[in-house]
């Protein structure tokens, strides 16, 4: 009957019942128990083989104590696991409105929702046709004239200084951590054609100013609230609370966390936003800083590994590296995340004993990016462009302050 | 520094579900420590079935813990279970090395690879070659060798449905096939059985 079974097949049914009996027999010898003898005999004796040729040699005790004191000197450290690793293009793509161009999002298990997509993406239909009417409708009151392109502005005084660095794109200060600040992160956020969202409207969504920068194409902004606007190359002015204003790539809004801030995309071009911040911990489980709606965000968050103990800058960089051009581990130390906007990134890991010497490779297609490098930092050998073309990155920084740094307004 | 919550009390030897771990390190990281201490021999073993060298097993352990640390605090036990979850983060990990390492791969790396080949003679001659556990389940389609190298890390079907994304059914009808073209590699029970 056995070698009958084997050579021959069997029959249909009897595939997914022999197929049933192995699962619960492989069941019970991962689980230790032994296991019930309903099945074919040689089949029971290859899996027994095979679990007797895999007793894996057992790992370097020394390897698992440094592994062990690594890891946990992090909790140690920061009182606190950190948050994402590595954050596809387009983790939240069950709420895209725009066309989908990149590749399915890679989640983590535990975060797999498959049934929210449905009522995600009814709700994201509801909103769009709420937003459209209330755009079609818009009081001729509200209607301001552009504010004028400036070119973008270059930083006057980085506290973190890379070979590379081309200008730092949003700044703020803070004289210590803030007490309710759980993790720093980075959001950047596609509006689609005629989509809208708001931001603030929840209660928390993080600490400090928020700053939002524009990467591409022209929005509309009305704020309810204090606010001030940075057009790029130009000095800061307060904007009317209700008032409706334009703004166009390398403009720069701060606005207390909290104010409420609703963007529209009048124009037929995407337009995209970056975003800089602190979290709470209300915010942990949470990837979008806001109700994700006719957005696509991606964002990126870290635990800073050495939190600053005196003033601080956090800082988002514009980095440029041409093909070939790399950043060495050690200057790279202090970004705490990244996002690749253009090109692809290269990064170098080596051996946490020997930094020096690499030992494989991670691409990061535009679009992507990285969280919690401050814990990899010691696994980090270089970023890398490894393409023909210019790689842009956006890099997140914590700078401690030193005395003698003028803070920028 | 902001810390989470106090720390929950917990004993991990007489609480020893992955669970209760979990909740507790989620409030008080430094716990992390116990699951680490469950888990870190099967990961490094998974690891080093997958990998060619001590050295690259130990580099993607240290990614895998370095990622669930830090994803910790977005793990859901409704998502799956804490050991699924974990290989689930060890299988993307060492995805990445091997599709990294992918354009600098040649032939010429894996000499001792036997060829698929359905001559009797040929297969009994791989039956002396695989000898490691590494040339036999690489003799698998992709799919079915995923499948018994988490069996062989200790996951159960459930689990390894979980860790690859795909159904129930279909790990074990997948696993079942893998079974049986091993026995064949392994040539258990071929004793006296004409071939043609």
């Amino acid at each position: 009957m056995t070698d009958q079974f084997r050579f021959n097949g069997g029959t249909a049914d009897d595939v997914p019942r022999e197929a049933e009996r192995l699962s619960h027999h492989w069941n019970a010898v991962v689980a230790g128990q032994h296991p019930a003898g309903e099945l074919e005999p040689t089949l029971a004796q290859t899996i027994a083989e095979l679990h007797a040729r895999a007793a894996p040699a057992p790992p370097d005790p020394a390897f698992v104590a440094q592994l062990r004191a690594d890891v946990l000197q992090h909790a140690a450290t920061t009182g606190s696991a950190g948050m994402v690793v590595v954050v596809p293009a387009d983790r939240s793509r069950s709420l895209v409105v725009m066309p989908p161009t990149r590749q399915e999002p890679r989640t983590l298990p535990g975060t797999r929702h498959a049934w929210r997509r449905p009522l995600a993406a009814v709700a994201a239909l509801l909103l769009l046709a709420v937003v459209g009417v209330l755009a079609w409708y818009q009081p001729a009151s509200m209607v301001h004239p552009p504010v004028p392109f400036v070119p973008a502005f270059v930083a006057t005084s980085p506290a973190w200084t890379a070979p590379a660095i081309d200008r730092m794109v949003l700044r703020q200060q803070f004289e210590m951590l803030p007490a309710d600040a759980y993790d720093t992160g980075m959001a950047l956020t596609t509006l689609a054609p005629d989509a809208a969202l708001a931001l603030g409207t929840r209660t928390s969504y993080g600490v400090g100013r928020y700053l939002v920068q524009v990467r591409a194409g022209v929005v509309t902004l009305r704020v309810d609230g204090s606010a001030a606007l940075t057009p790029a190359g130009a000095a800061a002015r307060a904007l009317s609370p209700g008032a409706a204003w334009t703004l166009v790539a390398g403009d720069v809004l701060a606005a207390p966390a909290g104010t409420v801030m609703h963007w529209h995309n009048a124009s037929p071009e995407p337009v995209r936003l970056l975003s800089s911040k602190f979290s709470t911990m209300s915010d942990i489980g949470d990837l979008a800083p806001y109700p994700p709606t006719a957005a696509e965000t991606t964002h990126v968050r870290s635990r800073p590994y050495t939190p600053p103990s005196g003033p601080f800058v956090l800082a988002v960089h514009e980095l440029t590296l041409e093909p070939d051009e790399q950043v060495p581990g050690d200057v790279a130390g202090p970004i705490e995340t990244l996002f690749v906007e253009r090109g692809t990134l290269e990064v170098i890991w080596a051996r946490r004993s020997d930094p020096a010497t690499p030992t494989g490779t991670f691409p990061i297609r535009a679009g992507s990016g990285m969280g919690d490098l401050g814990v990899k930092r010691s696994v980090l050998h270089a970023l890398r462009n490894p393409g023909p073309d210019r790689l842009v990155l956006l890099v997140q920084t914590i700078d401690p302050l030193d005395d003698d740094v003028t803070p920028q307004p | 520094v902001v810390r989470p919550p106090g720390p929950v009390p917990i004993d991990p030897v007489n609480a020893p579900d992955d669970l209760v771990l979990v909740a507790a390190a989620q409030r008080d990281p430094a716990l992390f420590g116990a699951l680490y201490d469950r888990y870190v021999t099967a990961v490094y073993g998974y690891c080093a079935s997958r990998l060619e060298s001590k050295e690259a097993a130990e580099d993607a352990t240290s990614q895998v813990f370095t990622c669930a640390f830090a994803a910790l605090p977005r793990f859901q036990a409704d998502g799956g279970s804490f050991r699924s979850w974990l290989f689930t983060i060890a299988h993307h990990t060492i995805v990445d090395v091997l599709r990294a390492r992918r354009p600098q791969a040649s032939l010429e790396a894996h000499p001792q690879l036997p060829a698929r080949d359905p001559d009797p003679e040929r297969q009994a001659l791989d039956r002396v070659v695989a000898h490691d556990l590494h040339v036999l389940v690489g003799q698998l389609p992709t799919a079915q060798a995923r499948i018994v190298e988490l069996r062989l890390a200790g996951l159960t079907d459930r689990e390894i449905a979980q860790v690859v994304g795909c159904s129930y059914g279909a790990v074990r009808v997948a696993q079942y096939r893998a079974v049986r073209h091993l026995r064949e590699l392994l040539g258990i029970g071929t004793e006296g059985i004409d071939h043609d």
